[in-house]
C-alpha cells in the first residue's frame, strides 16, 4: 500500500463577495499518495486553483481538513511553521508575474535558501545545481527574467521551489502559457524530477491530453465539488460520470488512435454556472444530457463504483 | 480547383525596433480559395498573425513590407488606395480577434458595437433602424445566444467570455462576405465551449458560403473544421497539405516534431522537444531558417532557403530532404 501523503477531507472555501458567498470549494476530500502525481481537471471556474491554495494556506479553509504527512495543518500560511513551508512548494501559472523583474536569477533561486537558511556556506554550488537539475546553463545565474524565455522562467520559477527539498510541489497549470514544444520540455523535466527526488505532486491542468500523460489519478472538477476521481487510465477508458464523458469527447485530437478512445460525441451545451447562483441537486443537471427529475432536488453522493473509483452521479452508483 | 480569393506572394514583412530590423514574414506563400477552409499552424511568435493583419492591412505602425504581393480576387491590396481597403475590410473580409474582451468596448453595449457594424457594412442598402435592429437579433441567434434582445442592451462585462466570442463572431460574420479569419477564435475558453464555438463557426461558414482562415496553435481544433492547413515556422511556411494527408504523413521535420510533441490522449508520454527555440529575427539564420534546429540539416540547408516542393496529393513541402 502506498503510502498517503496528503488527505483533503471535506474541503471548502467560500468567499464573500457583494453578490453573495460564491462556494469557490465545496465539500472536496482526496488522497495523494507519496511519489504520484494527482490531477485536478476541470474548466475555468470550478475551484482547481482554490483547491491548490488553500491546501498551500494562501486562503483559509472555511470548513474541512487537510492532513500533511498524517499532520493536520494549520489554516492559513502564517500560522504555519517555516519547516512546513520548506516541505510544501507551489509553481504558479504564469512564470512572467511569479518571478520579480528587478531581481536576478541568482537573487529569485536564493531567497528560499537565505530564509530557511539552507546551504549557507554552499549557496553558489547549490543554485548552479538547481539549475543544472531543471537543465538550464549556469551562466544564466546574472540574468534578469525578462531576458529568457516564457519557458525557461517557468524553469526558473520550478528550480526556485526546488530550492528547500521539498516533498511536495502544486503545480498550478504551469504549462499552459507555453508552447507544445516549451511544454514537451517542462513535462519531461518535471517528471524526470519527480522520479529523482521521490516528488509528490498536486498538477492543475485544464488540458485532458497533457493530463493523461502526467497525472497517476485524476479528480475532476465542476463548480467547487468533484465529480470522478479515477486512475488515469481509467479515467480515460472508462469515464463514468456525463460531464467527463463530454469533457473527454470535446477535446480536439489529431490522430486516428485518439478518435477511437474518445467516448461517444456527448454535444456539448450551456456554460459552467455562476458559482454565487448554483444549480439545486446535482450542479450539473441544466447541461447534463442524461438529466432525470431527481437530479434537480437531489445531490448525489460520491460512490466507489470500482476499487479506486468514485463517482458523484445518480444513476452510476448502484 | 476553386477560384483564388487571397493569394499572397513572395510576401515579406519587417519590424523596426529599437535594437535593428525584426526580418518576420520571409518569402511567404498562401492561399484560399474561395469557399475554402483553411487552417494556419505554428508556434507563437511564428508570424501567423502578422501574415492575417497584413491581408488585412493593419500591421502595426513600424512594420515595412519591402516585398511581395497580397491579391485579393486579383487585385494588390498593398497598392490599393485607403478607400478601397476600407470597403473591404467593411464589406468583404472580417477578423475574429484572440480576445473577445480586447475585441469589444467596454463603454458601449453590445447592441451599439453590433448596429455599428451592420450599419457602416450595408451603407448601400439604406437600411432602417428597425431593419438594423432586426439583422442584429437575428445574427445574435444565429450564434446560438438565448434572448437576443436583452444581450444587445447589455455592456460586454455582463457577459460570460463565450458569449463575447459569440458576439464577436456575430459581428465578424455581419459583415464577412468573402472571408473570415479566425485568430485563435476559442485559445482562452474551456474545451466544451471552444467545441461549442468551433462547431458554430463551421455551420456558418459552410451555409453562408464564406472562406475561412482559421488560426490556431490547437492542432486538433484546426483538424476537424479546415480542408487544408498551412504550417508555419519562424516567419516562413514550410508545408502545406490537405488536411488528412498533413495528419496522416507530415513531411516536413519541423511538423512532424510539432505533431509528436502534442500530448496525447492514448498516453505513453511525451517524446522530448526539438532543441532550441525560434530564431531572432534581427539576425535570422542563412538558408532554412530551422536548420539550426533539424536533426536531418544537410550543408545545403545553411546556405540556401528551400522553396516549396510538389510531394504529390496537394502537399508541398519548403524542405530540400524531398528536393
Amino acid at each position: 500500500m502506498s503510502e498517503e501523503i496528503m488527505v483533503v477531507k471535506d474541503l471548502k472555501k467560500h468567499f464573500k463577495t457583494a453578490q453573495g458567498v460564491v462556494k469557490a470549494v465545496d465539500g472536496i476530500s482526496f488522497v495523494i499518495n507519496k511519489g504520484e502525481t494527482f490531477g485536478l481537471v476541470g474548466e475555468s471556474g470550478s475551484g482547481k486553483s482554490t483547491t491548490a491554495f488553500t491546501i498551500m494556506g494562501v486562503y483559509e479553509q472555511t470548513e474541512g481538513d487537510i492532513l500533511f504527512k498524517g499532520e493536520p495543518l494549520v489554516r492559513g500560511v502564517k500560522r504555519r511553521p517555516l519547516s512546513l513551508k520548506k516541505d510544501m512548494q507551489m509553481v504558479f501559472q504564469d512564470p512572467g508575474s511569479s518571478l520579480n523583474p528587478r531581481k536576478s536569477i541568482k537573487q529569485i533561486i536564493e531567497q528560499p535558501l537565505k530564509i530557511h537558511k539552507l546551504y549557507k556556506e554552499k549557496e553558489k554550488e547549490r543554485i548552479g545545481e538547481l539549475l543544472r537539475m531543471v537543465g538550464l546553463p549556469t551562466e544564466f545565474v546574472d540574468r534578469y527574467p525578462q531576458a529568457v524565455g516564457g519557458g525557461e522562467k517557468q524553469l526558473i520559477a520550478m528550480a526556485r521551489a526546488l530550492a528547500t527539498e521539498p516533498s511536495f510541489i502544486a503545480l498550478d497549470e504551469p504549462t499552459s502559457a507555453l508552447d507544445v514544444s516549451m511544454q514537451a520540455t517542462i513535462i519531461n523535466t518535471l517528471l524526470r524530477i519527480q522520479k529523482e527526488l521521490d516528488l509528490s505532486y498536486l498538477f492543475i491542468t485544464h488540458n485532458l491530453s497533457l493530463m493523461r500523460n502526467v497525472a497517476s489519478r485524476i479528480g475532476i472538477m465542476y463548480v467547487g465539488k468533484l465529480f470522478e476521481v479515477a486512475p488515469a487510465s481509467e479515467f480515460f477508458h472508462n469515464p463514468l460520470h456525463p460531464y467527463t464523458r463530454m469533457l473527454i469527447s470535446s477535446i480536439p485530437v489529431i490522430t486516428e488512435e485518439e478518435e477511437k478512445l474518445k467516448p461517444r460525441k456527448v454535444v456539448s451545451r450551456g456554460e459552467i454556472p455562476s458559482p454565487v447562483n448554483i444549480p439545486p441537486g446535482c450542479t450539473f443537471h441544466p447541461r447534463c444530457p442524461e438529466c432525470k427529475e431527481e437530479c434537480s432536488k437531489i445531490e448525489p453522493k460520491m460512490v466507489e463504483v470500482e476499487p479506486g473509483h468514485f463517482v458523484k452521479c445518480h444513476y452510476l452508483g448502484e | 480547383m476553386p477560384e483564388q480569393l487571397i493569394e499572397i506572394e513572395g510576401l515579406y514583412v519587417n519590424y523596426k525596433i529599437y535594437e535593428g530590423i525584426l526580418k518576420v514574414l520571409n518569402d511567404v506563400q498562401f492561399k484560399v480559395g474561395e469557399r475554402e477552409k483553411v487552417g494556419l499552424i505554428g508556434e507563437s511568435g511564428c508570424g501567423k498573425t502578422t501574415t492575417m493583419r497584413a491581408i488585412m492591412r493593419i500591421l502595426a505602425e513600424n512594420a515595412m513590407v519591402p516585398d511581395g504581393r497580397i491579391l485579393y480576387k486579383g487585385n494588390d491590396t498593398l497598392k490599393m488606395s485607403e478607400d478601397e481597403i476600407q470597403r473591404i475590410r467593411r464589406e468583404h473580409v472580417s477578423m475574429i480577434f484572440q480576445d473577445p474582451t480586447a475585441a469589444l468596448n467596454p463603454v458601449f453595449t453590445v447592441g451599439d458595437q453590433l448596429i455599428d457594424v451592420i450599419r457602416y457594412s450595408t451603407r448601400r442598402e439604406k437600411l432602417s433602424k428597425k431593419e438594423m435592429m432586426d439583422r442584429a437579433i437575428k445574427a445574435l441567434k444565429d450564434v446560438a445566444l438565448p434572448d437576443p434582445e436583452r444581450i444587445l442592451k447589455n455592456y460586454p462585462v455582463m457577459l460570460s467570455g463565450g458569449m463575447r466570442q459569440r458576439i464577436c463572431i456575430a459581428m465578424a460574420l455581419v459583415s464577412a462576405g468573402d472571408l473570415l479569419i479566425a485568430d485563435e477564435p476559442g485559445t482562452n475558453l474551456d474545451v466544451t465551449i471552444q467545441d461549442q464555438i468551433l462547431r458554430l463557426i463551421g455551420r456558418l461558414v459552410e451555409e453562408r458560403g464564406t472562406s475561412i482562415i482559421l488560426i490556431s496553435h490547437a492542432l486538433g481544433a484546426v483538424k476537424g473544421l479546415v480542408d487544408k492547413v498551412y504550417v508555419m515556422y519562424a516567419g516562413n511556411m514550410v508545408e502545406v497539405a490537405p488536411t488528412r494527408e498533413l495528419f496522416s504523413k507530415p513531411l516536413h521535420p519541423y511538423t512532424r516534431n510539432l505533431f509528436e510533441t502534442v500530448p496525447k490522449l492514448t498516453g505513453g508520454g511525451i517524446p522530448q522537444a526539438i532543441k532550441g527555440r525560434i530564431p531572432d529575427y534581427i539576425n535570422p539564420p542563412k538558408g532554412c531558417r530551422f536548420s539550426p534546429r533539424c536533426e536531418h540539416a544537410m550543408p545545403i540547408c545553411m546556405k540556401e532557403s528551400p522553396s516549396f516542393m510538389d510531394a504529390g496529393e496537394g502537399q508541398n513541402v519548403a524542405c530540400f530532404l524531398y528536393g
